[in-house]
């Protein structure tokens, strides 16, 4: 009988080297199974063989990511194996970007499926989950031996090539991923069956997940425009000329600020923007259409406001993803806070 | 997009001009132009005293 063969991937931790302390460890290979990849091993059975152990610290994983993962790549071309399995990372954060690195690697480089686990906040999520299939887990080791054989149940149907589920039924993240299949009812009736349950208060499940959004409450209204500080902020993806900090033109989770010092307005030769979600041309025609620069300088000139910040911030708002929404505002406001702003406008195109 | 800002929860939502041009109306004069803008910032700024 044919084994199939797996490589697992695990960290320092994991592996029994130890803890923070070992946690700049660089790659080891051990041609067993240890920790995690020994409980798959087991629950797996007898058709499965861990052919490998990657072993590697947290910190150099992502202090090291471009050599890490030509190590990880040189192991797979090795190694051959049927399948990657790495984790599960729970919700440690630097171990989920390596879990989910080792995983997408294998998929993209060489066509071989791969999973790992992470609890949904993990970090890694975000960033891998329509690559690879992500179980999902507590934020606790304690739910190991739960978590292991969710990971064994859904690599026995991926390696034996059955038909995948949905999130739900198999357990994973949801990876955003939309496939068509054929249903018994058509989706009229569908949908009228799931209206007549709601009229009449019986459970029912929607087919389409609406995200639920914050509540954010209203930040107190300024009592005196005259004394505020108001800065301007953007997601038109306004960039000084040659986008000096390499700004992403889509799903952008970052902002850079861009001093405005004593111009009177923005000139736009001195900009680029990398938004391919409106016409720009308006914007590089006159960047104050939306970074209103001249007005704010003469506002403040007129005393109708205290103080125009000096920098205006800026990020690219084309597909971005609400969590990388969340991050993008949260570190501005960390920066605005501390330099005593008062108000914000944001622009959108 | 004013309904897409509201569905997510964002609490003070004022109407820009157009989507390619939030501040700004290119068919007016420059001066004019900057008037408009100045006029449309200073009901933002109010929306912020509310």
């Amino acid at each position: 009988m044919t084994k199939w063969k797996i490589v697992y991937y695990i960290n320092q931790f994991f592996g029994q080297y130890g803890g923070e302390d070992v946690a700049g460890m660089g790659m080891v290979v051990r041609n067993e199974a240890i920790g995690p990849a020994l409980n798959f091993q087991q629950s797996f059975g007898e058709q499965a063989e861990i052919v490998s152990t990657i072993i590697c610290g947290d910190n150099y994983f992502n202090e090291h990511r471009e050599d890490a993962e030509n190590q990880v790549l040189k192991i797979l071309e090795e190694y051959q194996p049927d399948m990657v399995v790495a984790g599960p990372a729970f919700s440690a954060g630097r171990y989920g970007v390596a879990c989910g690195t080792v995983c997408a690697l294998a998929e993209e480089k060489f066509g071989i499926p791969a999973i790992t686990g992470m609890y949904p906040e993990n970090p890694g999520v975000i960033m891998f989950r329509s690559k690879i299939y992500i179980i999902q887990t507590s934020n606790h080791a304690r739910t190991m031996t739960k978590e292991i054989t969710k990971m064994v149940s859904l690599s026995k149907k991926i390696l034996n090539k059955q038909q995948i589920g949905n999130a739900k039924e198999e357990g994973t993240i949801l990876r955003g991923l939309v496939r068509n299949v054929r249903c018994e009812k058509k989706g009229t009736t569908r949908a009228i069956d799931m209206l007549l349950k709601k009229v009449r208060n019986e459970p029912f499940e929607t087919e389409t997940p609406m995200e639920k959004f914050d509540q954010v409450e209203k930040a107190p209204a300024i009592k005196d425009l005259s004394k505020a500080t108001i800065a301007i902020a953007t997601d038109g993806g306004l960039y000084p000329v040659g986008n000096p900090d390499k700004m992403p033109f889509i799903n952008s989770n970052r902002y850079a600020p861009y001093y405005i010092g004593d111009k009177e307005f923005l000139d736009g030769r001195d900009y680029c923007i990398l938004h391919r979600g409106y016409d720009n041309e308006f914007v590089l025609e006159s960047p104050d259409r939306l970074v209103p620069v001249d007005s704010l300088k003469m506002l403040e000139k007129e005393k109708v406001i205290g103080k125009m910040y000096p920098y205006f911030l800026s990020t690219t708002g084309l597909n971005t993803s609400l969590e990388n929404s969340k991050i993008i505002a949260e570190n501005m406001i960390k920066r605005l806070k501390e330099d005593g702003v008062d108000g914000v406008i944001l622009t959108s195109t | 997009m004013i309904a897409v800002a509201e569905s997510v929860g964002a609490n003070r939502i004022f109407p820009a001009a157009s989507i390619v041009y939030p501040l700004g109306n290119p068919v007016l004069q420059r001066d004019k132009e900057r008037e408009f803008r100045v006029s449309l910032v200073k009901k933002a700024l109010n929306m912020l005293t509310e």
